[in-house]
């Protein structure tokens, strides 16, 4: 008991270090699983970076990431423009949020999977049908957060705005963007993860190219430190790209952060 | 006065209205609100453009509403829907269920201790962000193609959502009642059954919502990509044998459900808290 208070004092671990010493306890953990118990289920770390460097050494990684991440850059880019345009029109003008908004939340809470078929009888399994799942994935997402965004603005900032003489167009982009931004980038980031997901789907259950394909290989081969190399690097990518989103947001809502308790 | 036999009901009272027409004059004249007619006429024109595009479409690749609505409504008798939608929410029941419970559980352990908040918050994050969907292969590597495969993705897509709404509930619980639960001495378990627990409850129920909805989408990655059953058989079945109404009638039985899933828990939800 002395012992342990005693060690407790001496090594003092700083509470922020918590977080990556569990991750590094969970990787010793899963070495050790690995290594001494079933290296076919769970394929240790070690063996993971190895099959990793090969992937990446022989192409087979980078020619795959190329292929997903075209068919990604067109759906998601064309779900953001899609997106912010609906959605701001959604946001301010009352009879097209009416007009729309049944189809825009059925779509938001239907599994988009079940609607794959359809989008592959439309659109066929090449980059055009690949990229509109992905862009289906998204869109929904960065339309309610935007609608969101655009009419959950506080009247006073409306009313200071007028009687400054604003017009019209200085209300959208000096007082309405402003404010729906941090939402608006909240969105995206649920969205990205959303197209990223249907990214897998599309080469996964459909087409068979890309990253998609790699994980249906390897896992139906029992390759499972290749399998595991490939789910990671997903999983790293997406974690990057949500955490650069979570940034900007927190940036752009920095203004506000003043004046949450008025 | 009114006299004190007349029927309170506004359809009773129409109905022995001695008037020819007291079934709609017995109603109040509500002028329709500009929104119901927006979203009525809305819905019509889809429709009537479904069935247009429907009835000229050549290849046979969209129904008509109608044959969809008419395979719907088939499907939904001889019990085809109904026997799917069975299989497939076994599994959500399965693993929507445990995720709640072990869910709920490790978000008040780590609003207990700082440690295990510590210790978790790195993989939630990661798990947050991550797409569930490029686990399914490795679910297969694990658990095979059977009920525990497509349990364990269900609760990976609900999981990390009700673990970090209770853990937020419950870290939220206003620590002005937690010093008035003690000073009416209150400890320990009494303490969180008595005060904790019903303050973080708001929030707790909240995640358990979007929890049963992400393992819905979960349900339907799982019976379309792991392993065909269920639902997703059943649409990948009319798919492949190009019954593209019955394909489209399952489709939209997934849809309708989802939303009514949602709606429903939605407004459980308003209903249970309209005190907080």
């Amino acid at each position: 008991m002395g012992v342990i208070v005693a060690a407790r004092r001496n090594v003092s671990v700083s509470p922020r270090l918590y977080g990556p010493i569990a991750v590094l306890v969970g990787l010793l953990l899963w070495e050790f699983v690995g290594r001494f118990f079933d290296p076919l289920l769970f394929a240790p770390p070690s063996a993971v970076v190895q099959a990793w460097v090969g992937l990446v050494e022989s192409g087979e990684l980078p020619r795959a990431a190329s292929v997903s991440l075209l068919a990604l850059a067109m759906g998601f880019g064309t779900a953001i423009v899609v997106g912010l345009a609906i959605g701001m029109v959604m946001g301010l003008y009352q009879p097209a949020k009416h007009v729309l908004d049944i189809y825009v939340s059925t779509l938001m809470a239907a599994p988009m999977i079940a609607l794959l078929p359809i989008i592959v009888l439309g659109f066929g399994l090449e980059v055009p049908g690949r990229a509109v799942i992905i862009f289906l994935f998204a869109v929904f997402t960065i339309i309610v957060n935007t609608e969101a965004g655009m009419s959950s603005i506080k009247a006073q900032y409306l009313e200071m705005a007028r009687s400054f003489g604003l017009d019209r167009k200085q209300i959208l982009l000096e007082i309405r963007l402003p404010n729906a931004l941090p939402g608006i980038l909240a969105g995206m980031r649920v969205a990205l993860i959303r197209a990223i997901s249907g990214m897998v789907v599309a080469e996964l259950f459909l087409a068979l190219t890309g990253i998609g394909y790699l994980l249906r290989l390897y896992g139906e081969s029992f390759k499972t430190p290749e399998l595991f190399a490939v789910i990671v690097t997903v999983v790293i990518v997406a974690v990057l790209a949500s955490g650069l989103l979570n940034r900007l947001a927190r940036r752009f809502s920095q203004w506000q952060r003043g004046m949450r308790w008025e | 006065m009114t006299a004190p036999t007349e029927p309170r009901g506004r359809l009773l009272r129409a109905l022995v209205s001695p008037s020819p027409v007291g079934l709609f004059s017995g109603f109040p004249r509500r002028r329709w609100s500009q929104k119901t007619v927006l979203r009525l006429s809305s819905l019509l024109v889809f429709a009537v453009a479904w069935e247009t595009f429907g009835r000229l479409d050549a290849t046979l690749l969209l129904p008509p509403l109608s044959s969809v609505l008419e395979a719907f409504v088939a499907m939904l008798l001889d019990g085809t829907l109904i026997g799917a939608l069975a299989v497939s929410l076994q599994g959500w029941a399965v693993g929507f269920g445990v995720s709640a419970v072990a869910g709920v559980w490790l978000g008040l352990l780590m609003a207990r201790s700082p440690l295990v908040e510590r210790v978790a918050n790195p993989y939630l994050d990661a798990l947050l962000a991550a797409p569930t969907i490029a686990f399914i292969p490795l679910f297969v590597v694990w658990f095979g193609l059977g009920l525990t495969a497509r349990v364990s993705v269900i609760f990976c897509y609900a999981f990390t959502l009700v673990t970090v709404n209770s853990f937020a509930g419950i870290r939220g619980v206003d620590a002005g009642l937690i010093d008035m639960g003690r000073s009416f001495g209150l400890t320990g378990g009494r303490l969180f059954w008595k005060i904790v627990l019903p303050a973080a409850l708001p929030l707790i129920v909240a995640g358990l919502r979007l929890g049963a909805a992400r393992a819905f989408v979960g349900m339907v990655a799982a019976d379309t990509v792991l392993v065909l059953v269920g639902i997703g058989a059943l649409i990948a079945f009319y798919n492949a044998t190009f019954r593209f109404p019955e394909m489209y009638a399952a489709i939209l039985a997934v849809v309708l459900l989802a939303v009514a899933m949602v709606e429903l828990l939605a407004y459980l939800q308003r209903r249970a808290f309209r005190w907080a």
